[in-house]
Formats: structure tokens, C-alpha cells, sequence
């Protein structure tokens, strides 16, 4: 935990002091001449820009690729699992895997790669238009493609988990009482995509336990970790992006912590997406896992 | 973590008294220099504090 | 009580310069600017040392709780800043606009390098981050 905390603050944390350098630069120049200020705003927004873009433009690359890695992987061996189905015959009934679950998920991970993260990205657009020329806004434009977006993936989710409990035949701890206010404090405190995220985290901890019986949990555990990695760098990356803005906000210019605190609120709904995208390889994963060892050891 | 909200607290104080002696088309121009101050006094409130983890 | 003595004696002054602007502006037309000058830095020169320089060092005496420099600088540079704009208010009055602007901008160099230290300490923590 400790080194992907690091790295991740150490990507962004060179960009945020030169955006506080640049800060306080312009403060200098706009005390010394103070009919220059508009230009030096003008300046400012560029440095700003092209400084705090960068990690953010990253990590919607970094997801990107890991979607079409994704649905790359669905592809290629959907032929293969399907045939296998068929071999092994009823031996799934006993299981809460439905083959038509594997191609939804894989599905919204194809919608993920072609629609949402090219919204997002318009989105982050719109805002950076708005703030940059306040008298040409598109505000209301990115809000409402990300909250689109939020409405699609929370859809998605909540068809998942009616698909899994139908056929649930174990649930998970976490549904239990004890993790009833950890999960109210996390949907309470992350905003936009909070209690989207402990909702998705019971569904796919609730397809994990009936698939533990089969499949050691240290695999479920790496398989997690490895899925839900991307997603939690860029949960953090959000937040220090926030954080900066609230902590600049006393003597920065308006427009820069607004940037900031809009390529935050990007990177919230981003984490959704790679939410989604994390439970669809989740899924895909054990899957594949289960039905080698059911083959293997049936046959 | 006491000093950081005194420091910021008196910097409010003597910045808006000293604001209310200059004449009002001379604030705006004063502003950054006040601006500086309560930037300055942060920065170094936070390395202050969370300084030991960062270096 | 002193302070109010200060303050009556001040308005009386006033009352005495702006008497002795309007005689001089009847008896001699050419004499007047010259003579307005000297009277505004006398008058300055007066309620500084007298009202606006005490002021100033109660004030930095009630701040003297908050920790660094910071409650000085800014009332040092306040004063600094308001005394320059008084002269070059005046100066621009008698007519020669460009020249008070370059004095405006010297004057706000020297405040800024009143806050150099501050400053250049700030940016060497900050850089102490990027390095590394």
C-alpha cells in the first residue's frame, strides 16, 4: 500500500508545486503592475494547464488501455469458453455463474472503451473551455455528460447485482452487519461515486465467496488487487487533486482551483468507469479460473 | 496545527484593518500583497507539519 | 486624551494650511504650486511623525503573537505603500504623470524586496519537493 500511495503522490506532486510556484509568481507580477493582470492571468492559465493536464491525461490513457486489454482478452477466449460450456455440460448449475452475465459484463467493458471514457474526455474539454472563457460557458454541457455517465455505469451496476443475486446461493461478510457503517462512511465521503462503489464492491464480493469454494483465496486476492489497483490510483489522484485546490484557494486565482477541482471531479466519475471495467475482469478471471478446475477435474 | 489557525487568523484581522485604511481604488491593488502573505504563511504551515513524512 | 489633543491640533492645522492656500492663490498666482508643495510635506511630514508612525507600532504590538515576520511586513509595507501614493498622487497633481509612475514602480520593488527573504525561502522548500 505504502509504495502505490508514494508513487502516486510523486507523480503528481512536482506538478502541483510548480502550479503553486506559478501562483505566487503571478501574485509579484500582479502587484507590480496591475494593469498587466489580465495577461498574467492569461499566462498563468497555460502554465497551469499544460502542468496539471498531464497526470490526469495519463491516467484516462492508463484506463483506456487497460479496457481494450480487457476486451482483448474476452474475445480471445470466448470462443474457448464457450466450447467448453458446452463440455462440460450441468456442471455449472450448482455454481451462481451465468455464461449471459460474462457477455454483459464484457459488453459494458466494449461500451466503457467506445463511450464513456471518449465523454469523459469531452467533458474534461467543456470544463477547460468554460473556465478559460468565462463569457462562452459549457458548463452545464460537461455536467451533464457527467452525470450521464454516473447514471449509465450506476444502471450497469445495479443490473450486475440483480444478475448475481438471482442465482446467489452463498453472500458474502461484507453484506453483514459489521461492515454497515464502513460502507456508510465510504459512500458518505467520496463524493459523485461513493455509494456507487460499496454497492459494486458487495456485488463482486458476493461473487467472490461462491466462487472461494472453488478457487483458493489467495488467487481471489490477487486477482482483486490487480483489478482494483488502476482504480484506486486514480481515486487517490482525484483527491489530491481536490485537495490542492482547497489548499491554494486562499491566495491562487479563482479559475485555477476551479481547473483543479473540475479535473478532480473527472477523475471521481473516471474511477467509476474503471470500477466497472474492474469488475468485468473480476468476473472474466475467476470465470476462466473456475472452469479450468472444473474441467481438470471432472474430466 | 494551533499556530497554523492563529497565524491565519491574524493575518485576516490585520490585513482587512489595513485594508480599510487605504483608500478603495488603491485596495485592489494592494490585494496581492496580502494574498502573498497568507500564501506564504500556508506553505509553510503544511511543510511544517506533515515536513517530517515528506523529507 | 493626548491622542484627541493630537487629532484637534491636526484639524486645526489643516484648517490653517488650506487659509494660507487660498491667500497665497489671491496675492501671487506663481507662487502658489511652489508654495502648495512645501506645505503638503510639512503637513506629511507632521502626521506621519505624529499620528500614522505610533499607530503603526501599536498595531505591530498588538500582532506580536503572530509567529514570524509576517504581521511587520505587511504593516510596513502598507504604511511604505500608502506614504508613496500620497507623493505620487501630488506629484501627478502638478502634472507630470509618467514621472510618478516610475517612482510607483520603484516603490514596489523595494516592498517586494522587503518580502525577498520570505519569498525566496518559500520557493526553496518548494523546489526541496520537486528534486526530489
Amino acid at each position: 500500500m505504502m509504495p502505490m500511495l508514494e508513487s502516486v503522490i510523486g507523480t503528481v506532486l512536482s506538478s502541483f508545486i510548480i502550479v503553486i510556484i506559478s501562483t505566487f509568481m503571478a501574485l509579484v507580477l500582479d502587484f507590480l503592475f496591475p494593469s498587466f493582470s489580465r495577461w498574467t492571468r492569461t499566462f498563468l492559465f497555460f502554465i497551469v494547464l499544460t502542468v496539471v493536464l498531464y497526470p490526469a491525461y495519463e491516467h484516462l490513457q492508463m484506463i483506456r488501455s487497460i479496457t481494450q486489454t480487457v476486451a482483448t482478452m474476452f474475445i480471445s477466449i470466448y470462443p474457448l469458453l464457450t466450447a467448453s460450456i458446452l463440455a462440460s455440460g450441468g456442471s455449472f448449475s450448482m455454481l451462481n455463474f451465468q455464461p449471459a452475465m460474462l457477455l454483459f459484463a464484457n459488453g459494458a467493458v466494449i461500451l466503457s472503451d467506445k463511450i464513456l471514457i471518449p465523454m469523459l474526455s469531452a467533458a474534461l474539454l467543456f470544463d477547460i473551455v468554460s473556465r478559460f472563457h468565462p463569457a462562452l460557458p459549457f458548463t452545464r454541457m460537461a455536467d451533464l455528460l457527467r452525470g450521464s455517465l454516473i447514471g449509465l455505469v450506476s444502471a450497469l451496476v445495479a443490473a450486475y447485482s440483480i444478475f448475481i443475486t438471482a442465482g446467489g446461493t452463498i453472500s458474502w461478510a461484507l453484506t453483514g452487519v459489521t461492515s454497515e457503517p464502513i460502507k456508510k462512511l465510504i459512500s458518505q465521503n467520496i463524493p459523485l461515486v461513493g455509494s456507487f462503489m460499496t454497492d459494486s464492491l458487495g456485488a463482486i464480493g458476493r461473487y467472490s465467496s461462491g466462487a472461494s469454494v472453488f478457487i483458493g483465496a489467495w488467487l481471489i486476492v490477487t486477482i482483486w488487487s490487480v483489478a482494483l489497483l488502476p482504480t484506486l490510483k486514480t481515486l487517490l489522484t482525484g483527491f489530491l487533486y481536490r485537495w490542492t485546490a482547497a489548499l491554494i484557494e486562499p491566495f491562487a486565482n479563482e479559475d485555477i482551483t476551479g481547473i483543479l477541482d473540475d479535473i478532480g471531479k473527472t477523475l471521481f466519475v473516471l474511477c467509476a468507469v474503471s470500477f466497472l471495467v474492474a469488475f468485468a475482469f473480476i468476473y472474466t478471471a475467476l470465470f476462466t479460473v473456475i472452469l479450468v478446475k472444473l474441467i481438470t477435474v471432472v474430466k | 496545527m494551533l499556530q497554523f489557525l492563529t497565524g491565519v487568523l491574524f493575518i485576516t484581522i490585520v490585513s482587512s484593518a489595513l485594508l480599510l485604511l487605504l483608500p478603495a481604488e488603491k485596495e485592489e491593488e494592494f490585494l496581492p500583497l496580502v494574498k502573498m502573505a497568507m500564501g506564504i504563511w500556508i506553505i509553510h504551515s503544511i511543510t511544517r507539519i506533515f515536513g517530517h513524512s515528506l523529507f | 486624551m493626548a491622542l484627541l489633543g493630537i487629532l484637534m491640533v491636526t484639524l486645526f492645522q489643516l484648517v490653517v494650511i488650506y487659509l494660507l492656500l487660498l491667500i497665497v492663490s489671491f496675492a501671487s498666482k506663481s507662487l502658489q504650486p511652489i508654495i502648495y508643495a512645501a506645505l503638503f510635506f510639512f503637513f506629511l511630514s507632521y502626521v506621519g511623525m505624529t499620528i500614522i508612525i505610533p499607530f503603526g507600532k501599536t498595531f505591530m504590538n498588538l500582532f506580536e503573537p503572530l509567529p514570524g515576520p509576517y504581521a511587520k511586513l505587511l504593516i510596513g509595507s502598507v504604511f511604505l505603500f500608502y506614504f508613496s501614493e500620497m507623493i505620487v498622487k501630488h506629484v501627478a497633481e502638478a502634472g507630470y504623470e509618467s514621472i510618478a509612475e516610475i517612482a510607483n514602480l520603484a516603490i514596489k520593488i523595494a516592498i517586494l524586496s522587503l518580502w525577498l527573504p520570505q519569498l525566496s525561502m518559500l520557493l526553496n522548500t518548494l523546489s526541496k519537493f520537486i528534486i526530489k
